[in-house]
């Protein structure tokens, strides 16, 4: 158990940090990239392709632009995704899912159906199809994403508002004549943030690996913005003679992905009553 | 006559990052003779079950035993042999049916499963099942064997529950609640059943309940628990009609009885301590209504009267 | 049996209509101009106008719906834009190679995500737990299409162990071609007993089929061990170990089998995954199968290719469901299908 708990902890720490690290990137990049400019795009043509060394400690691309200043770029991109998607996702799914689950009737029939509809495709479909036609670019994706990403938080908030509306507490509030707006977010919107709050966690990295993978065929981000899935996709015809371009900025979207899956894990193993000491 | 069953100075303690965080049994001792029953009472928290299970072998790994278990007088049980007399020689039925038996087997695998491990040979196997489906009053026996734990009803499972803990024959049967679940009626049904059962075949048990009237019903004996410690011992028709100790006298007055319709109940105030490492004294003295200095002293379980029979309380008042 | 299939059946030609709704919306209503981007910008306003009535774009949209409808089920899916092909026939030909890789990757993912799991489990708390752990949050947190550049840079690149690319090599239609039978080449070359065939897609499957399993694994892997853990605390095992059953008995013929509903889940939710997967993986690898041709009709904004693979993705998808909730209600006798 001991091993397992220091781990844990260890892990939870390493997650918040790398997460840290990332936001800092994101708001203070001009000012912590050692090339601004070329993070915001400028071509350096006297110095494609370098390999990674003390000028430019992660190399360059093959418009010679200072790969950590792009990397550190990127995270403005990355996280500015995420947390849109995740937001606008999880307010709209909220929402409707404790209207859904809370009224029942027709409502819960309406958001239920459709719900059910977006969910019947495999994952990132929908996305894919909807970037496709919206034309691609980092706008859009985002929307595309959003698009699909609503149900989950819908589905989920309604089957908790469901099971709390039997509660005692509930029903006797209701009985009592308090109005329906104020039970939902007095007790339902109180005792469904646990569930939400981990699955944003670990949402917040699916999204970037989302949109990283769309960047990647082609459909995410557009040159010249530094994101990191375009990067990846950028050294790919290069990637046996100047292996750095891709690898580096697939690293920051694993490290970033699994800083937040860590969170959500602590978050879930900190709310997980089995877990709690007396 | 010897006894069959022989606990000296039971202990658990719990261990957290390598220290003692709880300790639940300390030191426990009772023997109990063959084809007889002792009855183990206490509110939840006392102990109880963790008794069963420590002579089960079972304890969860953060758990720790010490003191002396010896079965049939064949030497102290370690963790080696435990595993070897677990099912056979001492076999257990658990409180809650329902969560006992695994939803995705048929009762019949399950009891198969067992018999097979205890050596019955695999054309013998069916018979030996029927047999002891009948032997619990279950009639319909190929329906029983071939149904799934969710299509019966929880006095079925119990009788099952029995007849799976006496394929094996055992010398000690441990009951943990095993009524507690049920319905009252049927309940008694199983109650009834058990001792039938004790009486033709023979077993030795060790009764496990917070019920006092059920363990006054089934018991020859009688060890009242508290915070992990025995209280009062003694036969069971002594125990029950002049219990010696408050904690005893607090169980039975909490008792609705016929014979005083208008007695008050006098359920006990407060609540069994959550950890006993904090205890000093007499662990019963905070909520005892008679308590007095000397209780912050730890009485020990002293016989009081005579005679061989007498019961043992472990209390300042009755010195 | 039959009538719940039945009843199983119609509700899931009710999600296909949703779906196949969807896919007309998304292909012909979103587009400010779906006629345009059938002839591309280049043509003139008479051409669109000439194309719009030939393709029926002037009509009210519930009967172009019904029209659309009436021609997916008659199996004209309509021609790809980008090869002039029809869509079903290109589906036809790229479907055996994708369904190779998924096949395999979701083999190996289970295998190897049982076995961790199984291991975490058993030893919950010590080192190979932590360990498992870790590998399992690398595993979903990995990009499919890093991972196999990685994969590629490393076993190609360094240490030349496996192809790059292709589903076989170039010159193997020459030396010994494949037969074709069931249309699966790795499939055929087996049956047909073309052993050099076979051993070189084998070869040349093990890259994408491990970077596509990737994320099944740690998935899979996580799900396996939480379970085991919940129904290791259960009643009834506390009750096997008092029987005393052995560790072995308990952890692989009992508690497995309890495990089993959860885990048959999370293999069918991986495999939905891998449907997806398909189209990062089959880039990097140049796997000629629907995910890379869905990844380049979607490039080129490719509408009818576009439909044709949504309504393959939904019918796909379903289908796993379903398949999911037929086993499911064979090991689980508490499941009762509705």
């Amino acid at each position: 158990m001991k091993t397992i708990k220091r781990l844990k902890n260890k892990a939870t720490i390493v997650g918040f940090a790398m997460i840290g690290v990332a936001f800092i990137c994101a708001i203070a990049a001009p000012w912590i990239a050692p090339f601004p400019a070329e993070g915001r795009g400028r071509v350096n043509i006297d110095n494609i392709m370098v390999g990674p060394g003390l000028k430019h400690w992660l190399g360059t691309d093959e418009l010679g632009r200072d790969l950590l200043s792009r990397i550190i770029f990127g995270a403005r991109p990355a996280l500015l995704t995420a947390i849109t998607v995740v937001g606008i996702a999880a307010v709209v799914g909220t929402i409707l899912g404790l209207l859904a689950g809370f009224r029942g009737g027709w409502i819960d029939a309406v958001v239920m159906r459709v719900s059910e509809l977006f969910l019947s495709f495999p994952p990132l479909l929908l996305s894919l199809v909807a970037v496709s036609i919206l034309g691609p670019g980092l706008m859009n994706a985002l929307i595309a994403l959003t698009i699909s990403w609503w149900p989950w938080y819908a589905r989920l908030i309604r089957g908790e508002a469901r099971s709390l509306r039997e509660r005692p507490y509930v029903e006797i509030s209701v009985a009592m004549g308090i109005s329906q707006w104020k039970i939902m977010t007095r007790h339902i919107l109180r005792n469904v943030t646990t569930p939400l709050v981990v699955q944003v966690a670990t949402d917040l990295g699916a999204v970037i690996l989302a949109s990283g993978s769309l960047a990647f065929i082609g459909l995410g981000a557009q040159p010249p913005l530094a994101d990191w899935g375009l990067m990846v996709a950028q050294g790919r015809s290069v990637i046996f003679d100047q292996w750095w371009i891709s690898t580096f900025p697939g690293v920051a979207i694993f490290l970033i992905v699994l800083a937040f899956n860590l969170l959500g894990d602590a978050l879930r193993d900190h709310f997980d009553p089995r877990n709690q000491t007396s | 006559m010897t006894s069959i069953l022989e606990v000296n100075d039971l202990r658990v303690d719990f261990y957290q990052n390598g220290a003692v965080s709880n300790s639940a049994l300390r030191g426990v001792s009772f023997s109990l003779e063959p084809g007889k029953t002792l009855g183990v009472v206490g509110e939840t928290g006392c102990g109880k079950t963790l008794t069963g299970m420590a002579i089960m072998g079972l304890l969860p790994p953060s758990a720790k035993r010490s003191g002396t278990i010896s079965l049939d007088g064949t030497g102290f049980l370690t963790a080696e042999t435990m595993a070897s007399v677990r099912g056979s020689q001492i076999s257990v039925i658990f409180q809650n049916p329902h969560s006992a038996f695994n939803p995705v087997f048929t009762i019949g695998s399950q009891l198969r499963l067992v018999a097979l491990k205890r050596g019955i040979a695999r054309n013998e196997v069916e018979d030996v099942l029927t047999e002891r489906l009948l032997s619990v009053g279950l009639r319909d026996t190929a329906r029983v064997i071939s149904s799934y734990p969710h299509q019966l009803s929880g006095g079925m499972l119990q009788r099952c529950m029995i007849a799976m803990a006496l394929i094996s024959r055992p010398k000690l049967l441990i009951a943990d609640e095993p009524t507690t679940a049920l319905d009252s009626t049927i309940g008694k049904q199983v109650l009834e059943l058990i001792k039938g059962l004790q009486e033709r075949e023979g077993f030795a048990m060790l009764f496990i309940s917070h019920d006092v009237t059920v363990v006054s019903e089934v018991s020859d004996d009688v060890a009242v628990l508290y915070a992990g410690k025995i209280v009062e011992y003694g036969p069971s028709t002594q125990v029950m009609n002049s219990p010696s100790h408050p904690y005893s006298q607090g169980l039975l007055g909490a008792i609705p009885s016929a014979a005083k319709p208008r007695g008050k109940l006098s359920a006990i105030r407060g609540s069994v301590p959550a950890n006993t490492l904090e205890i000093v004294g007499c662990a019963f003295s905070p909520r005892c209504p008679y308590s007095f200095e000397r209780c912050a002293e730890e009485p020990q379980l002293l016989s009081i009267g005579s005679s061989s029979k007498a019961q043992s309380v472990a209390c300042w008042r009755t010195r | 049996m039959l009538r719940v299939l039945a009843r199983r059946l119609s509700s899931a030609i009710l999600v296909l209509l949703g779906a196949s709704l969807i896919t007309f919306v998304l292909a012909r209503v979103v587009p400010s101009d779906p006629a345009l981007a059938y002839i591309g910008p280049k043509a003139t306003e008479a051409d669109a106008a000439q194309l719009q009535i030939t393709l029926g774009l002037d009509r009210p949209l519930p009967i172009q719906y019904f029209k659309y409808m009436r021609d997916m089920l008659s199996g004209d899916w309509g021609y790809s834009l980008s090869s002039k092909q029809p869509v079903l026939q290109e589906i036809g030909n790229r479907l055996p190679p994708t369904l190779e890789l998924i096949v395999a990757a979701i083999g190996f993912a289970a295998l190897i995500g049982l076995l961790l799991g199984v291991v975490a489990a058993r030893h919950r708390g010590g080192f190979r737990d932590g360990l498992i752990r870790v590998v399992s949050i690398a595993g979903v947190s990995m990009p499919a299409f890093w991972l196999g550049l990685l994969l590629q840079l490393l076993f190609v690149g360094r240490f030349h162990l496996f192809p790059a690319t292709g589903e076989f090599d170039p010159d193997i239609k020459f030396i010994h071609p494949i037969h074709k039978i069931t249309g699966f080449p790795i499939f055929d070359s087996l049956i047909t007993g073309n052993f050099s065939a076979l051993s070189n897609g084998l070869w040349h499957l093990v890259l994408p089929a491990l970077t596509l399993s990737a994320y099944s694994i740690g998935l899979i892997t996580r799900m396996v061990r939480a379970n085991l853990l919940e129904v290791l605390s259960q009643d009834y095992i506390k009750v096997a170990r008092a029987y005393g059953l052995s560790e072995k008995v308990i952890l692989f013929r009992l508690a497995l089998r309890n495990a089993l509903p959860p885990i048959v889940t999370v293999i069918g939710l991986s495999i939905a995954y891998l449907l997806t997967g398909t189209f990062f993986v089959e880039q990097v690898y140049n796997w000629p199968g629907i995910g890379s041709f869905a990844a380049n009709s979607l490039l080129s904004v490719d509408y009818p290719a576009i439909m044709g693979i949504t309504l393959l993705g939904a019918i796909g998808y379903l289908t796993i469901n379903l398949i999911v909730d037929l086993i499911q209600a064979k090991i689980d006798p508490r499941v009762r299908l509705i």
